[in-house]
């Protein structure tokens, strides 16, 4: 497996938040989405770095919205997951579950 | 409508970002903070400036890498050996020119120093997107050099160093920001938009 093949983690949890989110994909979705789920509070500069570097890989593209008054009238940017992004994904968590395949012992619970 | 204590931070994002991540960013932003302040303003506004303070570092750095690190970093290091030698010209020129123990150099020395970066760092950044963070980086770090070099009780007080070392890097950015809204307003970031619009 080529090394470029592989998420780092940050990546994969982004990743993953854009593909739940479907259509409704933006910065602060995938933020709060991340927040929901693992608790992890992200600041929206980490978020949007790692959208622009899935998209530079063509994991993820992106479009801008239309502009809305509860966001003073500024657009948003949506994003959505290609299909070598869902490959990425696939090919992450395989890699993951065959790692910790027959683990039995974890330092800590 | 923001209230004030958030309004600076949008300010300040406004004026660092690019025009296209202020659109998508601070629209985010807003809209996050709209929700909040419903239920807990002075909470909301607290966030609002954490995410912008934590944000602000990380977004400086994304003109860097969308203009390629090696480039970018080409043209800032070129922009500081323009701005040493202007620096490093004053400094002959007053020596030559003040008379020995006027204070009047020194200030005349600073002025021409802030006015330099923030010209180096605007023609930079016209160059390359991202250029004045690097300067900025180059600045601050020459400063807290300049300033562990510097033998105990002589040269600038602590309390000027600190000064220096806000404002000084803050004006290389200043320079970029001020090339960055003329890019906007004369629509050369807008391809970026384009090329991004499926449409």
């Amino acid at each position: 497996m080529p090394r470029g093949d592989l998420l780092g983690s940050l990546e994969h949890i982004v990743l993953l938040a854009v593909a739940r989110l479907d259509a409704e994909a933006y910065g602060m979705t995938v933020r709060r989405e991340i927040e929901k789920r693992i608790g992890r509070d992200i600041s929206i500069g980490a978020i949007y770095a790692t959208l622009e570097r899935l998209e530079a890989k063509g994991y993820v593209s992106s479009a801008l919205g239309d502009p809305t008054a509860e966001r003073g009238g500024r657009a948003k940017r949506l994003f959505r997951i290609e299909a070598s992004g869902e490959r990425a994904l696939k090919v992450s968590q395989e890699a993951i579950r065959k790692m910790a395949a027959g683990m039995t012992r974890w330092r800590s619970a | 409508m923001l209230p004030g204590r958030v309004r600076i931070a949008t300010a300040l994002l406004s004026c660092l970002l690019p025009a296209e991540d202020v659109e998508t960013i601070v629209g985010d932003l807003e809209e996050e903070y709209a929700s909040r302040s419903r239920s807990a303003w002075a909470r909301a506004g607290l966030w609002y400036w954490m995410q912008a303070v934590r944000s602000l570092p990380i977004l400086l750095w994304l003109p860097v890498r969308r203009g390629g690190l090696v480039s970018t970093a080409a043209v800032g290091l070129a922009a500081c050996a323009v701005q040493a030698g202007v620096e490093v010209a004053t400094g002959f020129a007053l020596t030559t020119v003040a008379p020995a123990h006027a204070s009047w150099p020194a200030g005349v020395a600073l002025v021409v120093t802030l006015l330099s970066l923030t010209v180096v760092s605007y023609q930079s950044t016209q160059m390359r997107p991202g250029a004045a963070t690097l300067i900025a980086l180059v600045a601050g770090l020459a400063i807290s050099l300049r300033w562990l070099l510097s033998s105990p009780g002589r040269g600038v007080p602590i309390g000027m160093q600190f000064v220096l070392l806000l404002f000084v890097p803050s004006m290389a950015l200043m320079g970029g920001a001020l090339a960055t809204r003329f890019r906007s307003h004369t629509g050369l970031a807008a391809g970026r938009d384009r090329r991004r619009d499926p449409s």
